[in-house]
Formats: C-alpha cells, structure tokens, sequence
C-alpha cells in the first residue's frame, strides 16, 4: 500500500490543480478516502493553495518607469549620433584585448622585420605600447565606474576586480563608489572588490573602516561589518561602537555590531 | 490583439519605443518575481530595469520563431541568478521578508491574511534557490507547466516531478512555522 500512497502524494498537485483525468480523478479521490495519510497531505496542499491564491501581487513604484522610460530615451539618441560615437560608448573589453592583441601583433611583426638592426629599441617599445594599452584599459574602467545605470556601473567595479593590478587610482575611484554611489547594490559591489585588495593593502582596509560613516543601507553595513571581523581589523571598533550608540542604527545591525566587537576584542 | 513577439521585432529593428509597451507589459510580473526571490523592492527595481537593459542590449538576438514570454524569464532568471551568486553570503544576514509581507496590505485589512502571507513568505525564503523559483513561477506567477519546462529548458514530466517535490518541501516547512 505503500506504493500506491506515494504515487498518490505525487498527484496531488495535478489534482489540485485539476489537471487530471476523470479516471485518475477518481482513483485519487477513492484513494482519499482510505488513506488518512494521504488525506492530511492533501488538506495540507489544499491549504497552502489557499495561501497562495490571497497573494496579491505587489505595485512597483514609479522609479522603476522613470528609470527604464529615460534608459530607452538615452539608446534612442545613440542611434541617431554618429555611428563613430556609438562604437566608443558601446567599447567592450572583448574589443578592447582584440585590440592589445592586434597592436602586440604589430609590434612583434614590426621586431621581427628589423631583428638584425635594433632588437632592444624595439622591446622598449613593446613595452612601452603594453604601457599605453594599460592605460588605456585604466582609463576606460574610470570612466565606466560613473556609468549611468547601476547595473552599468556594477559591471565595471567587478572590472576593477578582476584587474591584477593595485592602481592607487582604481581603487581611490573604487573608494568614491562606495561612499557616494547612489545604488546600494553598487556600493556592496564596490566593498566586495575592495575586500579582495584589503587583504594586501592597509590603506584599503582603513578606508573600509571609514567607510562605516556613510552607509546607511543596513546591507551594506551588514557586509563591511563582516568583511571587519574577516579581515580582524582591530581598528574596526570604536567603529562598531559608534554605530551601536547611533539611534538610526537598525537593530539588525546594531546586532552584527555586537556581534563583530567580541569577535574582534 | 498585439502580440509581445510583435512588438519585440520592432524593437529588434530599432524601434524601441515599442519596449515601453513591453515594459507595461511585464513591469508587475518581474517585480513580483523578484520581490519573492529576494524579499527586497529597491533589488527587484534594479533587478526589473537590468532585464530591460539586457532585453535592449541583446535585441538583435531576439528569435521571432521563439516566445517572448520565455525568453524574457530567462533572462529574468539568469539576471537574478547572478545578483545571487554575487550576493549570497550577505543574504543569510539581513532579511526583509516581514516587511514585504506588509507592504501591501492596508491595517484595516483582515490581520489573518496578513499573517499568513507572511508566515508563506517566510517558509518560501527558507527554500533552496531552485526550488523556490520553480514555485513563485508555477503559484504565484500562474505559469502553466509547459511554459515552466520552456523556460527551464526541460520536459512537462521533469517539472511535474520537481513541483511535487518543491511543493512537499514547502508544505513541511510552512506547517512546521504555522504550529510554532
């Protein structure tokens, strides 16, 4: 009998739903009828269907228009300028490494046309065209970390993230989208990348620390009061102290505060 | 009667006023499938409007042959599966699941309902990933399972298989918090 209960069970939501057939409709419901087991499982689904039927669905803000409304607006005009201008705005890094790759190409093509003449000249200037191409790539991140939308934005700090290098430049920029981006989702985004050169880098986990005075969205104060503890960043609770005595400070993360001071004492 | 694939190809030749129908279209429903993926409005916004970036962004990639609706939740899946990744530890922190429950119910509103809208919520945000997503599309976003298992790139039998099984996870956990 057991067989037939969990073959049962697994029709349910199908009968539920009336989804079934008139013969199986009927076997399960004689089955209902003997199986006391079955039977809670049912007024269980029943019950919760119940639940999800008075669901109702949420309203989006107006933001929400305004923002996709005016991102449509801003493509718009990108297709009546000049198709030049839309190729820079639309660089990607795919385009940007096939580039470095061409121009290294070149570059070793040009060595070896003139191997027998000036061999070391021409490695400066390889290297100095990997230089330029770094700066450039460096130069492109800058400008994409002031990208107008979040998720443009968001994709830029994990750029910066994934870049080998700790460019006191980058990561002053990194610093800025943390303590004055207007997304929470960029500024969580921007201490996650952070984290990563915090670990070699004390200046980074000091400006992390600071960091605390700006936030006010509690997940992002969630998450620097972890990244502290992780990195036991001692330095971290006056901090920690001062935003447990802040009376704005939600108690969720006046928690972690806590939370984090004893870890870190 | 327009059809989204219609106004998808116009868009697709550049006409991109026509997104804006879609995004009348769609607003609510991705909000919604958002707001009960991560229980946090300002993320689902973001969320929603990062769908129809990728939806302007990758128009010209848009099959005709194919359905509008699937391809849209697609991308609403893949678009909340890398807010998660990128987010996951800090989701176990902080939620705001009760304070979702309430948005939209009014205090003169019966206080039952309430309740149990968010002891529902509550049970669904203590679900794996996967198996809660299968659910807010199959029960609260009223897809059939042909759409689901379209979307999921899988057969009607794998999604009926899987349902059952999300929906007894779901059925313990929701009685377990109804009795405490």
């Amino acid at each position: 009998m057991q067989k037939t209960n969990r073959h049962i069970e697994e029709l349910l939501p199908e009968y539920i739903g009336g989804m079934l057939s008139k013969n199986q409709e009927e076997a399960v419901k004689l089955h209902l009828d003997e199986c006391a087991s079955c039977r809670q499982a049912y007024e269980q689904e029943l019950q919760l269907e119940q639940a999800f039927s008075l669901v109702k669905p949420a309203q989006p803000g107006q933001k929400l228009k305004k923002d996709v409304f005016a991102m449509i607006e801003e493509e718009k005009k990108g297709l009546h300028s000049s198709p030049k201008a839309r190729q820079v705005f639309f660089f990607s890094w795919q385009a940007m490494s096939r580039v470095a790759a061409a121009v290294m190409l070149l570059a070793v093509g040009y060595w070896w046309g003139n191997k027998d003449d000036a061999p070391v000249a021409d490695n400066n200037q390889v290297a100095e065209m990997k230089e330029e191409i770094s700066e450039i790539k460096e130069m492109l991140m800058l400008a994409n970390l002031k990208a107008q939308y979040p998720s443009e934005r968001i994709q830029a700090v994990s750029q910066v993230e994934s870049y080998n290098k700790v460019d006191p430049k980058l990561i002053e920029a990194l610093v800025t989208t943390l303590n004055t981006d207007a997304s929470p989702n960029v500024r969580l985004a921007a201490a996650n990348a952070l984290q990563k050169f915090a670990t070699v880098n004390s200046t980074v986990r000091a400006e992390l620390v600071r960091s605390l005075e700006f936030q006010t969205e509690p997940i992002v104060q969630i998450s620097l009061i972890n990244m502290m503890v992780e990195l036991e960043e001692k330095s971290a609770v006056n901090k920690l102290k001062s935003l447990i005595d802040n009376t704005e400070t939600l108690p969720e993360v006046r928690k972690q505060a806590q939370l984090g001071i004893e870890v870190l004492i | 009667m327009i059809t989204d694939e219609w106004l998808m190809i116009q868009v697709q030749n550049d006409d991109l006023d026509y997104l804006k129908d879609l995004f009348e279209r769609y607003q609510v429903r991705l909000y919604n499938f958002f707001l009960r993926m991560t229980f946090d409005q300002d993320v689902s916004d973001d969320l929603v409007q990062n769908v129809f970036m990728r939806l302007m962004k990758y128009r010209k990639s848009f099959n005709p042959e194919y359905k509008f609706k699937t391809w849209v939740y697609q991308m609403a899946r893949n678009v909340h599966h890398d807010h998660y990744r990128k987010n996951k530890q800090l989701t176990d922190d902080f939620k705001k699941v009760e304070n979702v429950a309430d948005l939209h119910h009014s205090d003169e509103e019966d206080e039952i309902t309430r309740e149990r809208e968010s002891v529902l919520f509550q049970a669904l945000d203590k679900m794996p990933e996967e198996k809660r997503e299968l659910i807010v599309l199959g029960k609260l976003e009223g897809m059939k399972y042909e759409e689901i298992a379209e979307i999921r790139n899988t057969t009607v039998g794998n999604i009926k298989v899987q349902m059952h099984r999300a929906i007894q996870q779901l059925r313990e956990i929701y009685f377990d918090h109804a009795e405490n």
